[in-house]
């Protein structure tokens, strides 16, 4: 089924791209390039043009300030609903908790990381076969937005067992991370899935076993993080065997049969959320049908759209465009989604009458480990 | 005014890797990317202009030394067009706005355009990632890395946008019935 917005979107965006129909080079004057009208203050003079771009750049160069991208910027605290087991909530939920599921168990971090001094953790993310956390380094000149937010720049990667091609790491330059032995190297990026994957370079990449046939890697993306010393930094930092307990606002009694956990993402810092997906199908495919699982930090849009519904007894809206539903819990929204088939789609109205919160969803410290979140 | 520009090379040879060269045939291309992820013509220009210097300065008269010059300088002028975003609204003072050509009220098309005012209402990071989305037929996995960023994010990002679009009133997508 096509979502009508996504159609006016895609239709209204070419639309307006036809109202660039050509280049204003007319404006091209090497001996006046910057006649700018004064009308126009802010709109500098047209003067791309092929032949004569390299020596108009190399004069403007020196004039035209390009600022870098904000380094600076000051970060709301932790908003994520995730507890590392050493910091265990105050008041967790005393409701009965039923066994842990195959597929929940792996809501579990099963590795542990301080950031070093001058990093700063983005976020962490789980899959079947991987756990990720993202860092940037503080004071980086050579960092960049990422999508306008906080710049990744130094990823880890935690492979289960066996899930890590191995491949010619060993080739590479022997670079001890503490005690053990570990490996230098250029990999390229997206060792997994597209979900690791950070450009299309190789890039600089410790590799090392956590255990005989378990590897971790650190990959950095900026010249400043990309030293020797950084990425051992980094590396050193992550710890293997320990584990943390994820919680959620939200247990959920049913979801449709056949779907798998497919990956959780916790954003610790920019408030995008933690988004809990199961899939039936490989994960980002059209085809695939998805059920997530988000909870934002902040109530967002979703309150004033849909019909009236309840979500495990509780007020909330039925989102027909993203066929979902949402609840605004105190600060919070949680937004339960699914996409795929129409057919499937029947399932949401089970899906939300199962949901059980928390004895006080608005208060993170009372949220359910995740583990049995899922049935 | 420039006739349209031969397309810039799927698989480019180091010598069409030039900042140049991407300037000689993509000029065109990206100044549309720039229009809808400015919501402005003007902008637009400058947003290109700006990028095309930074790389110049970046990598200089040599090849640039990445796969896709046309992603990556999309990825300059995104990141470029969020820097600024972030720097006008807390120290740039607009003291005035002119059109090119003065035009009475409502005789241009994009004026008209209601989904088009309302993409140029949400906030940067948000609209980008729609642009790219569904003007660049891009997955979220390639706005991802054309991004730098996590996939998560962007379906975050994506979710976010549609979810005001949808929440708009001037654009009747708000009726919470079946379509």
């Amino acid at each position: 089924m096509t979502d009508p917005i996504e159609t006016a979107l895609r239709s209204m965006l070419r639309e307006r791209a036809g109202d660039v129909t050509e280049v204003p080079g007319a404006a091209l004057d090497l001996d006046q390039p910057h006649h700018a009208a004064p009308a126009q203050a802010s709109h500098r003079s047209w003067f791309l043009v092929a032949a004569s771009i390299v020596a108009v750049l190399a004069v403007a160069a020196g004039v035209v300030g390009i600022q870098r991208a904000t380094r600076h910027r000051s970060v709301a605290g932790p908003t994520n609903p995730v507890t590392p087991t050493s910091q265990p909530p105050t008041q967790p939920s005393t409701q009965a908790s039923p066994p842990i599921s195959a597929a929940a168990r792996q809501l579990q971090w099963s590795f542990d990381l301080t950031a070093p001094s001058g990093y700063q953790l983005l976020d962490r993310s789980i899959t079947p076969r991987f756990q990720t956390a993202s860092l940037r380094l503080l004071k980086d000149p050579d960092a960049t937005s990422c999508c306008g937010g906080l710049p990744h720049t130094v990823y880890v990667t935690v492979y289960s067992a066996g899930a890590f091609d191995s491949h010619g790491v060993t080739g590479g330059t022997r670079f001890d991370v503490g005690a053990v032995q570990g490996y230098f190297g250029s990999r390229p990026p997206g060792l997994a899935n597209a979900d690791t994957r950070v450009g299309d370079q190789p890039l600089p990449t410790v590799s090392w076993q956590y255990r005989p046939d378990a590897w971790a890697t650190v990959q950095a993306t900026t010249p400043a993080t990309q030293q020797p010393a950084q990425l051992r930094r980094v590396a050193a930092a992550v710890r293997p065997g320990a584990t943390g307990v994820l919680r959620t606002p939200v247990r959920l009694g049913y979801v449709p049969e056949s779907m798998k956990f497919a990956q959780l993402t916790d954003d610790l810092v920019e408030g995008s959320g933690a988004n809990l997906t199961l899939t039936r199908g490989p994960l980002g495919a059209v085809t695939t049908t998805q059920l997530s699982v988000q909870v934002w930090s902040d109530p967002g849009p979703h309150q004033d759209l849909g019909a009236a519904t309840t979500v495990g007894g509780r007020p909330g809206r039925l989102l027909t465009g993203d066929f979902g539903a949402s609840v605004v819990i105190g600060r919070r929204e949680v937004v339960l989604t699914i996409t795929g088939p129409l057919a499937f789609r029947a399932d949401l109205g089970r899906i939300t009458a199962s949901v059980q919160w928390a004895s006080n969803p608005a208060d993170p410290a009372t949220w359910f480990d995740a583990r049995t979140s899922l049935p | 005014m420039t006739a349209v520009p031969a397309q810039f090379p799927d698989s480019p040879t180091p010598a069409d890797r030039t900042v140049a060269r991407l300037a000689e045939a993509s000029s065109l291309e990206l100044l549309r990317f720039g229009y809808l992820i400015t919501g402005d013509r003007h902008r637009a220009e400058d947003l290109l202009q700006d990028a095309l210097l930074a790389l110049h300065r970046r990598f200089g008269d040599g090849p640039m030394p990445v796969q896709k010059p046309v992603a990556y300088a999309r990825r300059t002028m995104t990141n470029l067009n969020i820097t600024r975003s972030r720097r006008s609204s807390s120290s740039e003072v607009v003291v005035d706005l002119f059109d090119d050509v003065p035009a009475p009220s409502g005789s241009d098309p994009a004026d008209r355009d209601l989904l088009w005012q309302a993409l140029r209402r949400l906030p940067v990071r948000q609209r980008t990632v729609l642009v790219l989305r569904y003007y660049d037929d891009a997955t979220d996995a390639d706005i991802a890395a054309d991004l730098g960023c996590r996939l998560g994010t962007v379906r975050s990002l994506a979710s976010r946008a549609l979810a005001a679009l949808r929440g708009d009133p001037e654009l009747g997508f708000s009726d919470g019935g079946a379509r």
